[in-house]
């Protein structure tokens, strides 16, 4: 048993190195393509060649990060088949055929106009250089579709029905799994919080050109743009938060009162903007699960609910299954405790059909698995030992949480204030103050979207299937001392090609600064 | 004869070949005329060299292929396994 603690914690860590690694490019990849699509689009619109330059300038960013992003991602299905093969089975059906979708989708679309856009400025018309860089944005985009359903699939698994002979989950639903609420929401939380995160960077890279007093001109133009996409995205990334939230008080009641630290629910319940997590809530009924909490009245139920007024559970209501309607009465439905009583009903039954399959016995199959449909809802209930395994770190999730919304609120400011200037005081953006701002937002806007993902990943546990598949069944029965030698592998790996990546990175930022970015012919 | 400046693809006078043509000198200068982009490439490269001969020959088999006998049955292997974690086995 130790041993597999040691190999789901390890398996654990280096599945979020590479993912969290991976993330550190794809988000920009995204958002700056759509930046250099719009600046491209001012230039064929006005004919003005500094927006040729500029747009150039922009490109080659882009270009250096889409590569540094290439293949970070294939570590992940590497991991899916050895550290994590009974998951992998388990949902291969719902994986193959969007990841297949993407990958042929994707490298076909991007191979032909990334191409496009960097080798055909003057192999073709403005026309369709434009079309084709608008291409790459919209592929790069469409590109992020297909993982993001898979992820969201297993945040709210639909359009599928277990077959225990295959042992996996077979689609019978492909629109239920790629248009769910969940999936949708997420799709477009993730991408428009690239535009943010690439808004801040252009924003970010051009106040260090205003604060190293370079290419001022080509910075305070670079800031409007920069400034509107990541100032639309963060707001569309804001309200597609709110859909989110929606979902996961639908879908994942638990991890919504894990991000509020929501011990006990209540009617009009409030939202904590500042607090500390105590973890001793969720032993002693005595004490409060946020100290020195300052909270918004009403504003967890009209998150969760669309209305104030409303009852939210907290961990400890979901685990006994209560709430409390709008007339005020406390009603009981379904405890964690019956739920684990259906999961191991399931469970029992995929034994009895694991039997009756050795020995060819078609009509106990056919019963026993009627008895596995009848309970498959609640089948990863049944490996939990006690209710109060299905609680995820709380505090993890709390902080995360704020983390990403105290650092969403931040670069709101930032869009805002860098705006106001680069249209009303453009003058006042060299000040080495502002400037400094811009730079600092950089890492935060990496962290803001880094933590997002902490709250999706870290709130779901103990799922990773959720209520079918917890952590402990989806790993594999290997050494944790293999992991060990991976994960320190790969994280030796990724330093270094980041220290690589980075520092090309900014040699070639330091370069074209030093040159006029607005002459297209330079680049 | 090298491509006009500005031509699109697919003009009426242009045959396929010389389409095709165009199609591969614009990979082939491209490529020729890389500056940042060969050092990219060297990374890429060398990425593709590290997760593919390295990581996913040596550390990366599939466990569940490996568990299960010669012509055996890949599902019932996972049932087994999953069957494990049951609370009680």
């Amino acid at each position: 048993m130790n041993e597999l603690i040691g190999t789901i914690d390890w398996s654990r860590a280096q599945f979020a190195l590479t993912a969290m690694y991976h993330w550190l490019f794809v988000p920009l990849t995204i958002g700056l393509a759509l930046i250099v699509a719009v600046m491209e689009s001012i230039y064929v619109r006005t004919g003005n060649a500094a927006w040729k330059g500029i747009t150039k300038f922009w490109m080659t960013l882009f270009g250096i990060n889409f590569a540094m992003g290439i293949a970070t991602g294939l570590i992940l299905e590497f991991e899916f088949g050895t550290n994590w093969s009974n998951y992998s089975w388990f949902v291969g059906d719902i994986f193959g055929a969007p990841l297949a979708i993407e990958g042929l989708f994707a490298f076909f679309m991007e191979a032909t106009f990334v191409a496009v856009m960097f080798f055909g400025w003057k192999k073709v018309g403005k026309g369709f250089h434009l079309t084709a860089t608008w291409l790459t944005a919209l592929g790069v985009t469409l590109s992020a579709l297909w993982i993001l359903v898979a992820n969201a699939w297993m945040q709210s698994p639909v359009g599928m029905k277990f077959d225990p002979a295959q042992m996996r989950n077979v689609m019978d639903n492909f629109w239920a799994v790629a248009l769910s609420p969940v999936a949708i929401n997420k799709f477009f939380h993730a991408v428009l919080s690239g535009w943010c995160l690439a808004g801040v960077f252009v924003v970010g890279i051009s106040c260090w050109l205003l604060w190293r007093k370079r290419n001022a001109d080509a910075a305070r133009r670079s800031i409007k743009v920069g400034g509107w996409v990541g100032l639309i995205g963060l707001l569309m990334t804001l309200m597609t938060g709110h859909g989110s939230a929606v979902e996961v008080a639908r879908v994942q009641p638990m991890k919504l009162a894990a991000m509020e630290g929501l011990v006990n629910g209540s009617v009009n319940q409030s939202l904590v903007a500042v607090g500390f997590w105590n973890e001793k809530a969720l032993t002693d009924p005595n004490e409060p699960g946020v100290k020195a909490e300052i909270a918004i009245p009403g504003g967890l139920s009209f998150l969760a609910n669309g209305k104030f007024g409303t009852f939210v559970p907290g961990i400890n209501d979901l685990i006994e299954g209560r709430t409390i309607t709008a007339e005020g009465d406390t009603v009981y439905g379904t405890s964690y405790a019956e739920r684990i009583e259906r999961g191991r009903a399931a469970q029992q039954a995929l034994r009895d059909y694991d039997a009756a399959h050795s020995i060819g016995d078609t009509v106990a199959m056919a019963e026993a698995n009627a008895r596995i449909q009848e309970n498959y809802a609640d089948f990863g209930y049944g490996f939990l030992e006690s209710p109060q395994q299905a609680i995820p770190p709380v505090g993890m999730t709390f902080y995360a949480f704020r983390i990403m919304v105290g650092l969403g609120c931040f670069l709101l400011l930032i869009f805002v204030v860098a705006l106001w200037l680069a249209y009303r005081k453009p003058g006042a953006l060299d000040n080495k103050w502002v400037c400094l701002l811009g730079i600092i937002s950089i890492p935060a806007v990496w962290i803001c979207s880094q933590a997002g993902w902490v709250v999706a990943e870290v709130g779901r546990q103990p799922w990773v299937v959720q209520d079918k598949m917890p952590t402990n069944v989806a790993i594999s029965d290997i050494s944790a001392g293999s992991v060990q030698i991976t994960f320190w592998l790969f994280a030796i790996i990724f330093t270094v090609l980041l220290v690589a990546e980075i520092s090309i990175m900014l040699r070639q930022i330091s370069r074209r600064s030093k040159q006029d970015i607005q002459n297209p012919d330079l680049h | 004869m090298p491509p006009r400046a500005g031509a699109p693809f697919g003009k009426p006078k242009s045959s396929t070949m010389s389409t095709l043509r165009k199609i591969v000198s614009l990979y082939t200068d491209g490529f020729r005329s890389m500056t940042v982009g060969r050092q990219l490439w060297v990374l890429i490269i060398v990425k593709l060299i590290l997760f593919f001969g390295l990581m996913k020959l040596f550390f990366f088999p599939d466990v569940v292929e490996q568990k299960t006998p010669d012509g055996g049955d890949e599902s019932a292997t996972v049932r087994t396994e999953v069957l494990k974690r049951a609370i009680g086995n």
